[in-house]
């Protein structure tokens, strides 16, 4: 009995090691492979693990560009989520434009813009969207230096980046 | 009392009960190979492994169901494989379990309190409850009908 079981836990353990071994071939050789160490925390701007609404077009970036970015103090960083959230606790010197209500707030945050700058949108986490359609709407209104941080607020504050709260950035 | 029982242990419910399982793990595994960016995704937003584990998760299992998926049907390294199966159902069992207990909807990965989703996860649960019942029964009783592997006792 016991031999049996010994038997078919080998048979199992070589059953696993044959779909390792195709497995990684077969993704080295395909052209969706992706790699083999996920990327979810540090999403890649250049490849897959992206947002879902992720479109052609919209700009991501990773916290450690993000934070490039911020250090240079020439980016301004764009929090889309609600006036409530922003309160909460946001990028410091990040500006609320709640994407709920982009052009009710915009001809008010517009004068702190500049179409010149890098623009730096973010939302919640990960998989929040707003940040990108926020980015999409601003692109239309002629912010062509627009990118997403990917990570969003809960990306800035595990990485113990700057944060403020209240309502003033 | 008897046919039910006989039914249950019989070498004809295992034999066709590998032939489901085994189509089921096969089918299961086609997308998964053909899309592993998508299937990382819907590991990822059961947020339990670690993330650096993801992708590679992604990358093996769908094979792992593939080749148990087959061996299974042609009876080659039954044993083995109908253990290895139940294993990953096993596996599924918890992950989905834990995910409808503590509120997470797994095909988002967001945290909800939708009876909906909480609807499709109870449902995965069954199915896979289901799934976990043939392959016990597998493992248990098969003698190796219709198989092309050495017969086991």
């Amino acid at each position: 009995m016991q031999k049996g079981f010994k038997r078919t836990v080998l048979q199992a353990l070589l059953i696993i090691l044959l779909s390792g071994v195709v497995g990684i071939l077969y993704n080295a050789a395909s052209s969706r492979g992706i790699s083999l160490i996920g990327h979810w925390a540090e999403a890649d701007s250049t490849g897959f693990l992206v947002p879902l609404s992720y479109q052609e077009g919209d700009s991501l970036i990773t916290l450690a560009e993000a934070i490039t970015k911020y250090q240079s103090q020439n980016t301004i960083f764009l929090d889309a989520r609600y006036k409530e959230d922003y309160e909460l606790g946001h990028v410091r010197g990040a500006i609320n434009l709640s994407f709920d209500d982009f052009y009710g707030l915009l001809p008010e945050v517009e004068e702190r813009l500049s179409k010149e700058k890098e623009i730096v949108t973010y939302c919640g986490e990960i998989d929040c969207d707003i940040s990108l359609f926020l980015g999409r709407l601003l692109k239309e209104e002629g912010y062509e230096r627009v990118m997403v941080m990917v990570q969003g607020w809960e990306g800035w504050v595990n990485a113990g980046l700057p944060t403020s709260k209240g309502p003033n950035p | 009392m008897n046919i039910v029982k006989t039914l249950l242990s019989g070498k004809y419910t295992s034999m066709l009960f590998r032939l489901v399982l085994g189509a089921i793990f096969i089918y299961a595994s086609i997308d998964k190979i053909a899309h592993p960016a998508d299937f990382a995704r819907a590991i990822f937003y059961y947020r339990i492994l670690p993330v650096s584990l993801v992708n590679i998760f992604a990358v093996v299992l769908p094979w792992a169901e593939l080749f148990a998926g087959t061996l299974l049907i042609l009876g080659i390294f039954t044993r083995g494989s109908v253990l290895l199966i139940d294993v990953m159902l096993l596996v599924f069992i918890v992950a989905i379990a834990y995910n409808v207990l503590r509120g997470v909807d797994i095909s988002c990965g967001c945290f909800t309190v939708s009876p909906a989703a909480e609807k499709h996860g109870l449902s995965l649960l069954y199915r896979d409850i289901g799934m976990l019942l043939m392959g016990l029964q597998i493992y248990s009783f098969d003698k190796g009908f219709l198989s092309l592997g050495r017969r086991q006792t």
